[in-house]
Order: C-alpha cells, then structure tokens, then sequence
C-alpha cells in the first residue's frame, strides 16, 4: 500500500507505479534525467522515478528538502503549484507539487514528518509564493515551516486551537451531534438517578414525595433541557 | 504625513465578496498592505473527505459561482484519472463546450465588476445582460442557470438538446460582435486607460516565483496555458492563440482576458461542429467500491488561472482519503501586498479587481 512504500524505502518497479530507469545514465528524456540527477543525492533522495510522460515522483528525507528544490529549480522546474499535506496518523506526508514551463513535466515531491511534532524547512527562499501554500498547510495540520515569514492562520479564526484536516479532528452531521448531546444527558441524569446524592437538608420533604419508583426518563430529559 | 491602517473591506463596494485588504498610507501611497481572508471558509477539503464521491459531486458547483462547472469538471477529470477511466470522445467534446462558455460567462462577471470599480457603470450592465445569454443556453444544456451539476465520471449527465447547437452558434456570433463594443467602450475610454495604464504592474519574475497563474501571469508576459501545456480533454486538438501581455498592469490583464473571451468563442464553435457522434456517458459505467491506493495530481486552466485538484485513494472506501483543492485566486490574493507598494488609494479598488476574485473558490 502505498502508505508504507514510503516507509520501507521500496524502489519503485516494486510499488507496480514507474517505469524503472536505466542507471546507464543514458540521454533520454527530460524526465530521465531529472531522475538521475535525483538519485545522485541518495543521502537525501529515498526514490525517484518516471511515473508516466511529463510526470516525476520522488520520496525525500524532509532534511534535504531545500537541497533538492534547489537542484529541481536549476533543472528547470520554476513553478511552485502546490505545497499540501496528508495525514497519516503517526507521520504527516508534506506533497509538493512543482511544474517546469518549460519541459511541461510535474514533480511530485513526499516527505514524511513525525505527526506529533510536524515540522520542515520553508521553502520561501527559493519561491515567495511558497509562503502562502505553507500557512494554509500551518492552518490545516500545524505543520511548523521553519523560516517562513508571517506563519499565521491565513483561513480561520486566529484563536482556534484545532487543526481540523488532521484524521484526529472528527465530524458528525447535526443529527448525530443532537443524538450523541441527548444521549449523554440522558445517560448523566440516569447515573444521577441511581446514585443520588444525599439530600440538601430542606429537599428532604420533595424527595419523599416523589417516592423510589423512578419516573419515565424521557420526562427527566425534557426537565434537564427546560 | 501620518501614517495609518485602512480597511479595503471586508464589506467594501470594490472587493466583490468577503475579504479584507488592510493597508498601511501614508497620505495617498500605500506602504504596506495585509490580505485577510477566510471569512467564507467551509471546510470543503474536510467535508471530502467523509462523502462518497457521488456526494461529493454537486458541492463543487458551489466552489466557485461564477464559474462552477469549471470545478466540476475538474473534480470528474481527478476522480477519472485516478480511477484510469477514459470518457468517451463526445462527452469531451460537450465538456469544452461547457468550459469555454463558463470561461466567457466568467471573465463577463469580472469585466462588469472591474469597470464598475472604475465608475464605467454601463459596462456593468452590459456584461450581466450578455452572461445571461450564456447562462440561457446552460439552462438548456444542463436545466439549470448557476449550479448545473452536469459532468459526471465517465461523461456528462446528458446529450446535447436539438437545438442547442444552432442557438449557441448564434450567440457566439453575437457576442463577437459584443465583445467589439466593450472593446469599444473601454479602451477608447480616456479614463478607463488613466486608471489601469502601469497601474498594478507586476513583473514577470516576481509572477513566477509568486506563484501566478492564468491571466494574471499571461499579462505579465509568459505564454503559459494549461490547456496548450498540460492538454485535457482534447484541447490539443483545437486551434486557438493564448493571448500575452507586455508590461504585467492592469491593462494587460484586462486585454488578456477580453482576448480569451474571443479564443473561447472560437472553441465554442470548433467544438461544436466538429463534435463526434457516439455515447456522452460510459454505458453501464458503475463507481467502483473502492478508489485506488494512489495519489493524482490534476490541472486545469480555470477562467482564473492553474486550479488543480489532489486525491488520494486509500483502497479501502470509496471516499478520498484526501482532497486537495489549489485554488489559483488564493494565490493572486495573498500575492496583492507583494507589488501592490507604491500605488495609491485610488489604485486599490483597480488592482484588487484584476486579481478576479472569487471568494468561494479563494476559502473553500
């Protein structure tokens, strides 16, 4: 699956996505090439390899990460088109997407970065636009671009807390919100039923009244909502 | 003089929608400038990720109002790629038809908008009376005016009506004739020149390494169109310019966008005549259960410039594991304070309008 390639580090005829190069270093293709330029940095290049035509793929150590768009812009690729996120659980996987108008072909460029203290080197040294990609990303997942001028929420409120892409921020529809909200307060005042608290002293008389037979719970939950 | 922060917004005539561009004056020249958005934000991204796609589908028209099906379109183009499935030939065909007249319905909205801006309020009128032609002819096409909800995987929902051809070759040939007028009307007018002439002038490099698309770019000199660079649905096949600008200010992206307008009425008319016979939908096309374990990347050349989708299968559901959506007026908004330095007040309204904001699209 392709949550783990990344992981193992599997080449890519492996991962049945590629097309495997020949390492003769032979002159191809524009994509060929990158390819072999990548793999040269195989301190920081985990796998590269020619997905289809005009499209690159290469798994990174997020280390490297500035290195390897530095050797991508002098290659050719000058438009950063997407900087994104997913989230894995445990690992965060940074996406860039970087485009060369010139040979027409797209890299896509992993990283994966720990989930619980996410965080990589900005890439607004190489492209200002990167800034605006990487506070999105900031916003969505509170992933920490190190470098990044003005790393501020850009699309919600300044005093939210939650990154609500991650997997760990849950949605419910409205219906399953008012059946979860009424089924805890039924659920308290039961428990409240079953174990009552001793009686303030001047509360003696109603109790009595009321007797020990409890009554309907729907009853109850409208007075609690009342 | 004193300095001070001025709010262009977020409730403001010129920003055509919710957002807000602070700026610092000093007396009439901006120092600075700090875009705020999110005022309209959604969580489309999130809400993906917990439908099937099928229900996914019709919250993409409401991704961008002025030029939905744009979105749609691309969303289908995503999910297709992923799942390696081809439409056939005519559906193609009808989904240029489509993009090309929300590309004019689009760029309409924005040349009312912009002029408006400038105190050219006839041509406000103009452009929304001549949308609603186009927006007549979707009401044909797809039963509806502004959500269509029309492309689905595999092709569109439905064929071409009898008539459609013929009443759509029609109102191409009357907005070339239209489109002549608002040239007309616009540059031939002093003012209309005073104001957007070296205004806004945003440099080829800078564009690039912001990170602008489309028209924006295009004006600033680069000949760059998704459509000619990445091809989708046979537009490699069509014949048509991409229009350039020179000096990267306001005139040239309004020039850029009137010239595109002109190109798309000729797609129109070149899709529609030579629109192959044959299905318009894949038959007995079924969604599979599950979408496969991969990642794609797809572009399209919105009306507003690169807008991209990214979608992540996890081989299990038949919901994305992710969805990436790459908007190409947040960048041109954010990139506003970059080479906004220098105008004046006056400017302001000029500049944020040529970015052609959509704030639907810019907070998903």
């Amino acid at each position: 699956m392709r949550t783990t390639a990344a992981n193992k580090g599997e080449t890519s005829a492996e991962r049945g996505v590629g097309v495997a190069v020949a390492s003769g270093g032979e002159r191809r293709g524009f994509e060929e090439r990158v390819v072999l330029r990548l793999r040269k940095l195989n301190e920081t290049v985990i796998d590269a390899s020619v997905q289809n035509p005009h499209r690159v793929i290469a798994n990174v150590k997020p280390e490297g990460i500035v290195d390897v768009c530095r050797l991508l812009m002098s290659s050719g690729f000058d438009h950063l088109s997407c900087v994104t996120c997913v989230d894995y659980d445990t690992e965060l996987e940074m996406v860039y997407l970087i485009w060369s108008y010139k040979e027409k072909c797209l890299m896509e460029l992993r990283a994966r970065i720990s989930g619980t203290e996410p965080k990589i080197s900005s890439l607004t040294s190489i492209w200002t636009g990167a800034e605006f990609h990487e506070r999105e990303a900031y916003d969505m997942f509170g992933v920490h671009f190190e470098g990044c001028p003005n790393l501020t929420r850009v699309l919600l409120p300044d005093d939210w807390a939650v990154f609500p892409l991650r997997k760990s921020f849950k949605v419910e529809s409205i219906h399953d919100k008012k059946k979860r909200l009424d089924g805890e307060k039924a659920k308290a005042v039961k428990t409240q039923a079953e174990t009552p608290a001793p009686p303030p002293p001047g509360a003696e008389k109603s109790a009595g009244e009321k007797g020990d037979k409890d009554p309907p719970r729907d009853v109850i939950v409208q007075k609690e909502g009342s | 003089m004193t300095e001070m922060w001025l709010n262009m917004g977020p409730q403001h005539p010129s920003t055509h929608g919710l957002w807000d561009l602070l700026v610092r004056v000093d007396g009439e020249t901006i120092k600075e400038a700090v875009t705020k958005i999110g005022y309209l934000h959604r969580g489309v991204e999130k809400i993906a990720e917990n439908r099937i796609i099928e229900k996914f589908l019709p919250l993409n028209d409401r991704l961008c109002y002025v030029a939905n099906s744009s979105w749609t379109a691309l969303f289908v183009m995503t999910v297709e790629e992923l799942l390696g499935v081809v439409p056939p030939e005519r559906a193609q065909s009808i989904r240029v038809v489509l993009l090309e007249l929300q590309r004019i319905a689009s760029h309409l909205v924005w040349l009312g908008a912009y002029c408006s801006d400038m105190g050219l309020l006839t041509m406000i009128l103009w452009a929304w009376r001549d949308r609603e032609l186009i927006l007549d002819l979707f009401l044909l096409l797809t039963g509806a005016r502004i959500t269509h909800n029309f492309p689905r995987v595999g092709g569109v929902r439905n064929d071409i009506p009898p008539t459609f051809k013929e009443r759509t070759l029609k109102t191409m040939d009357y907005m070339d004739e239209r489109i002549k007028e608002y040239e007309m009307i616009c540059s031939e007018s002093t003012l209309f020149v005073m104001r957007t002439k070296g205004i806004g002038v945003l440099p080829l490099e800078k564009a690039k390494s912001l990170g602008c698309t489309g028209p924006v770019l295009r004006a600033s000199g680069m000949k760059q169109d998704v459509r000619k660079d990445d091809p989708y649905l046979g537009y490699d096949k069509l014949d048509f310019e991409v229009p350039i600008g020179k000096n990267g200010d306001a005139w040239d992206r309004y020039t850029v966008r009137l010239e595109e307008m002109r190109q798309s009425t000729s797609l129109v008319r070149q899709a529609l005549n030579n629109m192959p016979e044959g299905d318009f939908l894949i038959p007995n096309f079924k969604m599979p259960k599950t979408l496969p374990a991969r990642a794609v990347y797809r572009r399209a050349e919105d009306p507003r410039g690169e807008g991209a989708m990214y979608i992540v299968g996890d081989g299990k559901t038949n919901k994305p594991y992710r969805l990436k959506i790459r908007s190409p007026t947040y960048v041109h908004l954010l990139a506003i304070p970059h080479y906004i330095k220098g105008a004046r007040i006056s400017d302001v309204p000029v500049i944020m309008g040529g970015a052609d904001p959509c704030m639907a699209e810019v907070d998903r």
